[in-house]
């Protein structure tokens, strides 16, 4: 069964009633548990099991430190161009916004590479809007290529692309590929996404598994929490978080939870989704999946990150931008405003005080650039 | 309370299931029935001992405040199970049933495989079916497709009286299965039948140690109260909540600052 | 020859089970009669004849666990 047959089937089998009925005995009877079903999952997400959140941020702590040690791994986002075909109706980047577009040149990527790398960050996130005549990718291999020199591990969140294209990409040095659904309710996606090839909801639901196909390290996945109901957008990511893990079990598969957050253009958040229900979401997710690594960006204050480093926080943002060009210069236009300005000596000193140890490089990469290397880049059959 | 256990169409009160096996006296048993409020009692079916005037049990049982639910024991494979409860059906016993294949004469352990085949064929039959098993959960899950109305895990195996031996796989039973559990064969005290309850099974059953007990109708009792504490503290709300002890200062406490 | 309960026994020609019973003085409903895996009621037993081969069991419901 491909992952948008088993969201249709979700969608009849749990409505927004079975999610009001749940009873305080069925929530301590899954906290009882250690392998949690999907139903299990809900049942976490639902009201009955908001009092219960003590608990569960006690037993999540527990499962992250033992799968994932007391440690976070440090990244940043470093934008290559905002150009876009869409016309997401939440987003800056969108193509009706008169905004300023940018795009580096592959050799500006690499300078503002070299400075992020001077941080001391050796795990990079690449950013483009979707635009194949802009950021085709042919554009994207050049730039990975130049940066790999400076970075252990090089994701790209841009476009969907074809298992070939990822192949390609992995050739060139990519180990990573985040790609967020935003919202996973065919209709109000719909709505959304009025314009560009963004509009192809199957399409993108099933990015991250061509990914996986394609012999790509680790996939990330998410919801742009607040552009669709509570639990349900939650309760799909985390579905599909475990769809791709149960398929694809040699891959790291992580999940981000970014919140809908103050940009360019005229969008009203209809379902804002609030800080404690951000936690439960935190909360529940790791104790369904307690190998699911988990992101936190700079969409978040300070604090309020500092205190879910904690609770399940695997991955977070430090020193980032989300301008192109951000850390060159500044005539470029934000995607979104940044809540936590601190810098990655500020993160790294945040984390050590915790208790917590920064990772700023998990791996070393072995494979050259002419793609030797034990994986290599054939990817899977 | 309400808190009815329902199977197969009835609703129940009494989550204490009684065996009639093994009792000195038959005379005793509308006695034993009565304090310990069981309302599902498990009878046999045997060829009749011409030498040894063995009495119709159900002359002791009240037909009108008991299900009757004959067991299948003497049956070594699914067909022989079938073939008895079909007979005890017939002969007017009612269609509930505890099948109980046991081809091992050393532990008298269910044949699992049997007894889903078994539980297959008399549940496509109209029988209300209860199998009693060794608590595996692929069995478990196969004996719910075949249409079994609950599952009965053995605690221990019979007659050893040594109470939830099998307590880890049980509770596995319980937080997968989503029909009743009902805990049969090893409880020798009722200690054992509380915590049992307190799991989460949803009835037990209990013959040896109350036949055989120094006063029957006086252990009878003892398993009644001791199901429904048992029951009463499963419903108060399980302490278990509290396995992973509270951090002194609270983790989520930043939320409501 | 037929069996009961077992035990081999040698044909009784012509007889019913109604008669059969009668000869081995058991009563009507005091215990469960099956013939070859078909239980007999009572009110039956008269019209059911013993065939040469069959199998008959006389059952009762005894305590069990």
């Amino acid at each position: 069964m491909s992952f948008y047959e088993q969201l249709t089937r979700c969608r009849e089998q749990y409505s927004p009633d079975w999610v009001r009925k749940v009873r305080r005995q069925d929530v301590e009877k899954v906290l009882a548990r250690d392998r949690l079903s999907e139903r299990d999952f809900l049942i976490l997400l639902s009201e009955a099991a908001e009092e219960y959140l003590e608990e569960m941020a006690v037993k999540a702590r527990a499962l992250t430190w033992r799968h994932f040690g007391r440690a976070i791994l440090l990244y940043t986002p470093l934008y290559l161009a905002n150009y876009c075909e869409n016309r997401c109706l939440y987003c800056s980047f969108q193509a009706a916004n008169k905004i300023r577009r940018r795009k580096l040149t592959p050799e500006e990527a690499e300078a503002e590479g070299r400075q992020i790398a001077a941080t001391g960050l050796r795990h990079l996130l690449l950013l483009t809007g979707e635009s194949r005549r802009h950021t085709p990718v042919s554009y994207l291999r050049e730039c990975v290529a130049l940066l790999s020199k400076y970075f252990a591990s090089i994701g790209i969140e841009v476009y969907p692309l074809t298992r070939e294209e990822y192949s390609l990409l992995i050739e060139s040095g990519v180990d990573s590929m985040t790609v967020y659904q935003e919202v996973y309710d065919p209709d109000i996606y719909r709505e959304l996404h009025p314009k560009g090839p963004k509009r192809d909801y199957r399409f993108r639901l099933e990015t991250p598994e061509r990914a996986c196909q394609a012999g790509m390290w680790s996939v990330n996945i998410g919801p742009l929490l607040g552009l669709g109901p509570w639990p349900e957008e939650v309760f799909w990511a985390g579905l599909h978080a475990a769809y791709l893990q149960e398929r694809y079990p040699d891959v790291e598969i992580s999940i981000s939870l970014p919140r809908l957050q103050p940009f360019i253009g005229n969008f009203v958040c209809r379902y804002p989704v609030s800080d404690l229900r951000l936690v439960q979401a935190l909360l529940a997710l790791r104790l369904y999946q307690p190998r699911l690594g988990i992101t936190i960006s700079t969409r978040e204050r300070a604090e309020l990150r500092d205190n879910l480093v904690g609770l399940g926080v695997t991955k977070m943002s430090a020193g980032s931008s989300t301008r192109v060009g951000g850390r060159l210069q500044q005539d470029s236009d934000e995607q979104f405003a940044l809540a936590d300005h601190r810098s990655v000596e500020e993160i790294r000193q945040m984390l050590y005080r915790k208790g917590y140890q920064p990772v700023f490089k998990d791996w070393h990469p072995l494979r050259g650039k002419e793609g030797s290397g034990w994986k290599g880049a054939q990817g899977r059959s | 309370m309400n808190d009815p256990l329902v199977i197969g169409g009835r609703t129940l009160e009494s989550r204490l299931f009684l065996g009639t096996g093994k009792f000195p006296a038959n005379a005793m048993i509308p006695e034993v029935i009565r304090r310990s409020g069981a309302q599902v009692v498990t009878v046999a079916l045997r060829r009749v001992d011409f030498e040894a005037q063995e009495e119709n049990i159900l002359n002791y049982i009240d037909r009108k405040n008991c299900i009757l639910m004959p067991n299948t024991s003497g049956a070594r494979n699914a067909a022989e199970a079938v073939k008895i409860a079909r007979i005890a059906r017939a002969a007017g016993c009612g269609n509930w049933v505890k099948i109980e294949v046991i081809n091992d004469n050393r532990y008298l352990l269910p044949d699992n495989y049997e007894t889903i085949k078994a539980t297959e064929i008399l549940a496509g039959e109209g029988f209300v079916v209860l199998p009693y098993m060794s608590p595996d959960l692929a069995a478990a899950r196969a004996l719910v497709e075949a249409g079994a109305a609950a599952v009965m895990p053995l605690g221990s195996p019979i007659g050893s009286n040594r109470g939830l031996k099998m307590k880890e796989m049980i509770r596995i039973l319980i937080e997968e299965i989503e029909l009743p559990v009902i805990v049969d064969a090893g409880l020798g005290r009722p200690s054992h039948a509380a915590e049992a309850m307190e799991m989460g099974a949803a009835a037990v059953l209990v013959n040896t140690a109350i036949a055989t007990a120094e006063d029957p109708p006086g252990m009878a009792e003892a398993f009644s109260l001791a199901v429904r504490a048992g029951r009463l503290s499963y419903l108060a709300g399980s302490p278990e909540v509290s396995r992973y002890a509270r951090a002194s200062s609270p983790l989520t406490g930043f939320l409501r600052d | 020859m037929i069996t009961v309960n077992g035990k081999k026994e040698p044909f009784p020609e012509g007889m019913s089970v109604g008669e059969y019973m009668s000869r081995r003085n058991i009563n009507p409903g005091e215990y469960i009669v099956v013939l070859n895996d078909e239980v007999i009621k009572p009110e039956d037993w008269a019209e059911t004849p013993i065939r040469d081969g069959d199998e008959l069991q006389i059952l009762v419901m005894l305590g069990g666990g």
